[in-house]
């Protein structure tokens, strides 16, 4: 497939190499022709340099010839009108980043699907949610709705308090919270296990299970006994992010938010209701004093800077916050923050949006769920047709690759655990979780 | 320098080496060769494939090729094809001499043309067996378009180490992508040449009336800009109008951008005359060529008609560094003939299969020259040097710069060491031109008459390792010689 991806960032190129991998032909568009000649450096793609809202640069990277447009520059209106643009050409699907919410949130006349944009993508509010997800459940390292928000996926690293340590499931003292959640994989170090009923957890276990949002929620407060329930939730720059997150954690949570520009200040306090906002800068100690830390606390650093976000939940923690999370946009710093154990969670909006896109190109009939960012597999929402070779058999007795697992089935509006004794019927959506090397096979099974 | 992963994809070179070598033992044996022309090809196509064969099982492993990497693959790609290349003249004792073998196989790889043949007991081309004179012929065709670029055409596991492969093999400053993926630039690249050679033997055939042997012969030195010939009298042995026609059209084209015969194929033949390489390179070969025509008509030619056929087939000959011979031009004026050693320098078109300093770099050169004059009348004018409609940046500019004076000080340096083994300074000058620049035939002792087989061994491995700078563009091979490209 040849696809245009306009924009030479951190999620063009994160991008880029993805679908290079899949042996697609990547064309990549953007202004700046040194980003583009470290890109060809390290990709085999065709560069053009010059802005990609302009119809003769889009000629020139032959757009009528692309099968897919991914606009991710940082300009909206330049995504926008890009997409619009290779739509009128007759690019059969177009993707845009866009971040302002005024062009989100527009009536039905001013709808960008409609318009030819297929996939909408706001980065922000794709990683607000992960944010908020997070801070509702302690302990999750991450955390999503899937189905409508009626199955949660979440996961957890064992610990050496956690009650699961060293036994199986069948082992452990609280099968009622058990047998409500499914577990369906664990990475061990580098190496990814799909669990089975004698699998032992062991210490640093990721452990990814799923189940209704409210089982989840109760499973994690007993098997992260370390992690409290937050009280409140301090949030370091009011951006949109910062913003965004402030907005859906103050319904539920004691929310204080840091912003040190007068007017952006002013702004977010009209935008919300009970967060407290503070004119101050997040580095300086009065500030943090200000807010009233406590041991149940969460500090999130959301402003525009890595480093600084560093500092600041470093500031936090000497101040006592025992759970800090830092938004990271320069995907280089990711793994160094990680190992070094500076904070308890890393967000990075890039591999949010480029995981969110990635899902959209998988064919029709297989839709992928989401990717897991610490896990190397998918997640995939699969549909049982009418005419489907699977309909009424049991779940034990489809033959499934070595490295899958059916993780949740929804059938109607009810989730149902995914036993070995359920039997398939049409028109049942099932969550498959899948290590890439099997999602081809997934995808021919059920396409059949 | 990754070792595993460049010798993985040398061993791979070797392997098509050995297997072309086979097809010409094949051929041999259907032309009833002598029986140790026969083995002796059959003998080094076995040879060349064990080893390939043993290189590529110790050196499994990853094949991630850093940039670096990519100049260690081609360099080292070429030393081994030249190297093993030379088995079927040692072993047949045609040419005794493994430096001399090696140094007629990297002229056919490096599409030079420079020959030890006729030499010894061979008195003429002709009296050598057809199997390893077509040999020869398809050392040509292989180092035209590149081995290497026909292993990224053709492996389909090299992703981005096709890339690096490319970038150090093409020639030209910057390299034009047909497409987005390296593999399908390297396979549309690699169709239009045979496309071409398909047509220029078919044309040779049946227009021409040579044989089939003939044809692909000088098809392949063509279409490479090689110019090794299946006559001791080179091209001029065939005495017509229409194949010296024939010839001077593909070599021309062979000397073009095969990008713009790309385009041309699918219908943007437009493309041509938009280039401004292109056109200069046309202007620059009528503007030669006349000039050629005006100065030989009269003091060796009183027909026009022959001085214009023998000035435009050597004009072009030259230019393209393909080296085919129908008149001896070294009995020419002296105008003549130091403007064909002039236009030794020139060359091809970047991203053809010509060799020299390229048509583009000249271009580019000239333009900066003027440009630097007029700026010195006027300080504070701002003046951007463009290519056509598209500027050329001053990085891209300063690149040329320092390209031709690294091949301005190889030449003087080379010259100067060639002084030591050749019988005069013009001999030694032309020999180390016709060599960097991949054209073949010099002046004097080298000249179009004569042939490399009087140069002695260590003058041999000069020019042999000028072809290899020559025809990879100086920097992949120079590369090397720093110590920092051997360390991590």
């Amino acid at each position: 497939m040849r696809i245009l991806i306009i924009g030479a960032g951190n999620a063009g190129q994160q991008l880029a190499m993805r679908l290079c991998e899949e042996k697609h032909s990547v064309v990549m568009v953007d202004t700046n022709s040194t980003a583009l000649a470290e890109a060809e450096a390290k990709l085999d793609i065709l560069t053009v340099c010059g802005p990609g809202s302009s119809p003769r640069v889009l000629t020139e990277a032959q757009v009528e010839k692309c099968q897919l447009v991914i606009a991710v520059t940082d300009c909206d209106e330049v995504n926008i009108l890009a997409c619009l643009y290779a739509h009128a050409a007759g690019v059969p699907r177009n993707v845009a980043r866009v971040a302002s919410p005024e062009y989100i949130h527009a009536d039905d006349t001013y709808d960008l699907t409609a318009m030819g944009i297929d996939l909408v993508i706001n980065q922000k509010q794709e990683c607000a949610r992960e944010l908020f997800h997070m801070l509702q459940i302690p302990g999750a390292l991450e955390a999503f709705n899937l189905f409508e928000g009626k199955v949660m996926v979440a996961g957890f690293r064992v610990s050496t308090v956690s009650p699961v340590l060293n036994l199986t499931l069948v082992e452990c003292d609280r099968p009622d919270l058990i047998q409500r959640v499914r577990v369906m994989a664990i990475r061990r170090r580098d190496e990814l296990v799909v669990p089975h009923g004698d699998t032992v957890f062991q210490k640093d276990d990721l452990v990814y299970l799923v189940g209704r949002t409210a089982d989840v929620a109760a499973f994690f407060e007993w098997v992260c006994p370390d992690f409290k329930a937050f009280e409140k939730v301090i949030i370091a720059g009011g951006g949109d992010l910062g913003l965004m997150l402030a907005q859906r954690v103050e319904e539920s949570l004691e929310c204080v938010l840091l912003e040190q520009d007068e007017e952006r200040a002013r702004f977010c306090s009209a935008q919300l209701h009970k967060t407290l906002v503070l004119r101050a800068d997040a580095l300086a100690e009065s500030a943090l004093d200000e807010t009233g830390v406590t041991d149940r606390t969460a500090f999130v650093a959301l402003t525009g800077d890595d480093e600084k976000n560093t500092m600041n939940c470093l500031m936090a923690q000497k101040k006592g916050v025992p759970f800090t999370v830092t938004q990271i946009a320069r995907t280089d710093y990711v793994p160094i923050i990680e190992s070094l154990n500076l904070v308890a969670r890393v967000i990075s909006p890039y591999l949010s949006t480029t995981h969110a896109i990635l899902h959209y190109l998988r064919s029709q009939k297989v839709r992928a769920a989401s990717l897991l960012h610490n896990l190397p597999g998918e997640l995939l929402d699969v549909v049982i047709s009418n005419g489907s070779r699977l309909a009424g058999k049991r779940i034990r007795d489809i033959k499934m690759p070595r490295m899958a697992i059916i993780a949740a089935v929804l059938r109607g509006q009810e989730v149902q655990p995914a036993t070995g004794d359920l039997k398939l019927v049409p028109a049942d959506r099932l969550l498959i979780f899948s290590h890439p090397d099997a999602v081809k096979k997934i995808q021919s099974m059920f396409l059949k | 320098m990754n070792k595993r992963a460049v010798f993985h994809l040398v061993a791979f070179v070797t392997l098509v080496i050995g297997a072309a070598m086979g097809a010409c033992a094949a051929l041999s044996f259907y032309w009833n060769d002598p029986a140790w022309t026969q083995h002796s090809l059959l003998i080094s196509s076995a040879v060349t494939m064990a080893v390939a064969g043993l290189l590529l099982l110790l050196m499994r492993g990853d094949i991630n090729l850093s940039r670096r990497d990519g100049f260690g693959v081609v360099t080292f790609g070429w030393l081994f094809a030249a190297g093993f290349g030379a088995l079927p003249y040692i072993f047949s004792g045609i040419i005794p001499h493994p430096i001399s073998a090696v140094f007629e196989t990297m002229s056919g790889f490096t599409t030079t043309g420079a020959s030890m043949l006729p030499s010894g007991s061979f008195q003429t081309l002709e009296s050598i067996p057809r199997g390893i004179i077509f040999w020869r012929a398809l050392t040509h065709w292989f180092g035209g378009m590149g081995v290497l670029v026909l292993c990224v055409a053709i492996l389909p596991f090299l992703g981005v180490g096709g890339m690096q492969i490319y970038r150090a093999e093409m020639p030209g400053p910057s390299k034009d992508r047909l497409t987005p993926r390296i593999t399908t630039t390297a396979k549309l690249l690699w169709g239009v040449y045979v496309l071409l050679t398909l047509a220029e033997i078919l044309l040779l055939k049946f227009a021409g009336h040579l044989c089939w042997f003939d044809s692909f012969c000088h098809t392949f030195a063509t279409m490479a800009t090689g110019g090794f010939s299946t006559r001791t009298a080179s091209v001029g042995a065939f005495n017509s109008g229409l194949v010296d026609a024939i010839i001077i059209f593909f070599m021309l084209a062979a000397g073009v951008n095969f990008s713009l015969h790309y385009y041309a194929l699918t219908g943007q033949p437009g493309r041509y005359f938009k280039d401004p390489e292109f056109r200069f390179y046309i202007f620059f070969w009528i503007g030669c060529g006349l000039f050629l025509t005006f100065n030989v008509w009269g003091p060796v030619y009183d027909h026009f008609g022959l001085a214009l056929r023998a000035a435009f087939f050597q004009g072009t000959s030259i230019l393209t560094t393909t080296g085919f011979v129908t008149a001896d031009f070294d009995s020419w004026p002296q105008a003549s003939r130091l403007l064909l050693v002039l236009m030794m320098f020139v060359g091809g078109c970047a991203g053809s299969t010509g060799g020299g300093i390229k048509i583009v770099r000249i271009f580019i050169m000239w333009k900066k020259m003027i440009k630097e004059v007029r700026q010195f009348m006027r300080p504070q004018a701002v003046m951007q040097l463009k290519l056509g409609r598209k500027p050329v940046e001053d990085e891209a500019v300063a690149n040329i710069a320092a390209f031709f004076t690294i091949f301005v000080v190889v030449f003087a340096l080379a010259s100067f060491l060639m002084t030591f083994f050749t019988p005069d300074l013009e001999t030694a000058a032309t020999s180390v031109i016709a060599t960097l620049g991949n054209i073949g035939p010099g002046l004097a002792a080298v000249g179009a008459t004569q042939n490399y087989a009087a140069i002695p061994i260590p003058g041999q491995i000069i020019l042999t390792l000028c072809m290899l700078l020559g025809r990879l563009e100086l920097y992949t091979v120079l590369i090397l010689f720093l110590p920092s490209f051997w360390k991590r």
